[in-house]
């Protein structure tokens, strides 16, 4: 799996490439407008993570030629600005997903894995581990073939801890990415353990591995 | 007071001092000029008839001068004694049986070596109707004079007024976030001139720093973001280092926590300031009922963390033209404001109708301060989740869609309630 990050500060596209690398993506980058064009000239990409706001050009113009020329799967547009209208032109330019920073880089991990999926495999692929399987498209989830009753939250939990396999995920940003941005509500992520313990029990009752640890209270880790 | 008013008093006083104090002068000198003049020709008259009597010589003189009638009167005296005397006497006039104020000359004479006494009387009638008449006439002009006057001041100032009083209506509805420079109208007297330079000066730079300073929070929070989201993402690669103890995992936590907070606060300050911009024009029809019911459905870990007990009712979809974002970012800041704010197993209801929205909770039990809860960085808890932005936001929002916001504390309950129709509701601003 080839990524392309195009971003201009250094320490963000060096934090992305570490991030990502850890996986199996093969991530290569772009810092200005200028040789992210050159880049996209001559190769092809599963996924291109765009920040708008290059120092010699707007993302939005990478974009558009992208979309001239009918590449614009996998585009994850990451802005430090949040402007609506921003968003709006990101997508309707046939980009798949807007990111605004700063961001999570799990939540990062999380998209493209969806984004890969959908492209790869027309969102049809069974995510397989071991004897855990999870159907994104029909959002289902078999331990052992046999079906495992998950709400929906618990669900998307899983699917994020698993897009982010191997890595421990702060519990801010399962809180983040649980409540869409409304987890200044709560006081405490309490709500967390909640779901998780739920998640577990129900995972290890169809006799699945305890796969989910926590990690010294700063986050969760799916453990593969 | 108005100026205006100010200066018509001064004149006025000024006027009805001269009034007071020239009619009676105007009555007094007249007289005096006319009784100087009535008794000139009282001397003359008397002269006159000297001469002539002299000259009529033979004959008995005064059977002639009984013809002269009442107004001339000789009288034999024994001896001569020089008398001659001026005076006013009010007499029956016996033409008009009134009593008539006559100007009388008595003088004691010698004609042909014999002393006699001349009495000739004038009868004032007649310039006492003219001094009248006269007074009266000087007294109208007075009262057209200042009739006039104030007549012409009032319309004179409405017209030399109008460009400042236009000025000011400016100034009223002038607001510093306006996109707009003021515009005040031309005019050619000297000081209003001046004023109106002034007033468009002052506007001009305060709009301007305005604007400078929108520009600055809004790109000093948006340079902020990059480096923020390098701070995130060093702190999620430090997670993933091994070997970890658990006191530092415990410092990667807080550091996380805090790098949280601190965009949340950059976020809601970007929004802030895109308010201000109007960075939200786009509207649609929006049914609150659909926002509420969604919002609490997202909060719903939040309400059963808590255990609260919620009650909504919703009369009526309500519908808002409005932007769909903002509508979202209102019923979100205050419900969740009203969840952060409450107590465990407290109360949090809902009402919502066509003309408003009503959220109630259980919390604190003393009354917010309704005078600060929506300045920036007011805070009723030391929670540390609170920016303490989120009801301004409210605000923000209500003004730019014509809603009102009232706060009130009853039973025990803090109160939101927005009023989408201020104007039909009974409700004043508060």
């Amino acid at each position: 799996m080839k990524i392309l990050v195009i971003e201009d500060e250094a320490e963000l596209r060096k934090s992305i490439v570490d991030y990502l690398g850890s996986e199996r993506y093969l991530c290569e980058t772009a810092a200005d407008y200028q040789s992210a064009r050159e880049r996209l000239d001559s190769f092809d990409y599963d996924c291109i993570l765009l920040d708008l706001g290059l120092p010699d050009g707007n993302g939005l113009n990478i974009l558009q030629e992208l979309k001239e020329n009918k590449k614009t799967e996998g585009v994850i547009i990451i802005s430090a600005r949040n402007a609506i209208d921003d968003r709006i032109t990101g997508l309707n330019l046939g980009a798949d997903d807007y990111l605004s920073k700063p961001f999570h880089l799990s939540e990062l991990g999380a998209r493209i894995a969806a984004i890969i999926r959908r492209r790869k495999f027309d969102g049809n692929n069974i995510i397989q581990l071991n004897e855990l399987a999870i159907d994104p498209a029909a959002k289902t989830v078999t331990v052992h073939h046999k079906p495992v009753d998950l709400t929906r939250k618990e669900y998307d939990l899983l699917v994020y801890l698993v897009s982010n396999k191997n890595r421990v995920i702060s519990k801010n940003a399962i809180a983040e990415h649980l409540t869409m941005d409304d987890a200044d509500v709560f006081d405490n992520f309490d709500f967390i353990y909640a779901h998780i313990k739920n998640l577990k029990k129900k995972l290890s009752r169809a006799g699945c591995t305890d796969y989910i640890k926590s990690v010294y209270g700063m986050g969760y880790k799916f453990d593969i | 007071m108005k100026l205006l008013n100010r200066s018509i008093q001064s004149y006025l006083l000024y006027a009805i001092g001269i009034f007071i104090i020239s009619v009676p002068l105007f009555y007094f000198v007249i007289r005096q000029i006319i009784s100087n003049d009535v008794d000139r020709a009282l001397r003359l008259q008397k002269t006159e008839l000297i001469k002539r009597i002299e000259r009529i010589s033979d004959r008995d003189p005064f059977a002639i001068l009984d013809a002269f009638g009442p107004d001339i009167i000789f009288n034999r005296l024994k001896e001569y004694r020089f008398y001659d005397s001026l005076y006013t006497i009010q007499k029956i006039s016996p033409a008009t049986q009134y009593p008539v104020s006559y100007r009388i000359l008595e003088s004691n004479v010698l004609i042909r070596g014999l002393p006699y006494k001349i009495v000739v009387q004038n009868s004032l009638v007649n310039s006492q109707d003219l001094i009248k008449s006269i007074v009266f006439i000087m007294a109208l002009l007075l009262v057209l004079i200042i009739a006039g006057l104030l007549l012409i001041n009032q319309r004179l100032s409405k017209k030399l007024w109008y460009p400042f009083n236009n000025t000011l209506t400016q100034l009223q509805q002038f607001r510093v976030d306006n996109p707009e420079a003021i515009r005040l109208m031309e005019t050619d007297i000297d000081e209003f001139a001046n004023l109106n330079n002034a007033i468009g000066t002052l506007s001009e730079n305060n709009r301007r720093l305005f604007v400078l300073q929108k520009e600055f929070t809004e790109n000093a929070s948006h340079e902020m973001q990059t480096p923020l989201a390098v701070l995130q993402g060093k702190l999620e690669l430090l997670m993933q280092t091994a070997p970890i103890s658990e006191e530092q995992a415990a410092l990667i936590n807080d550091l996380s926590d805090a790098a949280r907070r601190m965009s949340r606060l950059n976020k809601t300050l970007l929004l802030l300031t895109r308010l201000d911009n109007n960075q939200f024009a786009e509207k649609e029809e929006v049914s609150l009922r659909e926002i509420v019911e969604k919002i609490l459905a997202q909060f719903s870990d939040a309400i059963a963390a808590r255990q609260l007990q919620v009650s909504a009712v919703y009369t009526d979809p309500a519908y808002c033209t409005m932007n769909k974002a903002l509508a979202e970012v209102l019923v979100s800041n205050l419900l969740g404001n009203a969840i952060r704010h409450n107590i465990p197993s407290g109360i949090l209801s809902v009402y919502l109708d066509q003309d408003k929205l009503t959220i109630k909770n259980s919390g604190k039990p003393t009354p917010l301060d309704p005078e600060k809860i929506y300045t920036r960085f007011y805070k009723s808890s030391t929670d540390s989740h609170s920016i303490g932005l989120g009801l301004e936001i409210v605000q923000k929002i209500c003004r730019m869609n014509g809603f009102t916001v009232h706060y009130g504390f009853a039973d025990d309950l803090h109160c939101f309630s927005v009023h989408l129709k201020p104007g039909i509701s009974s409700f004043s601003a508060g």
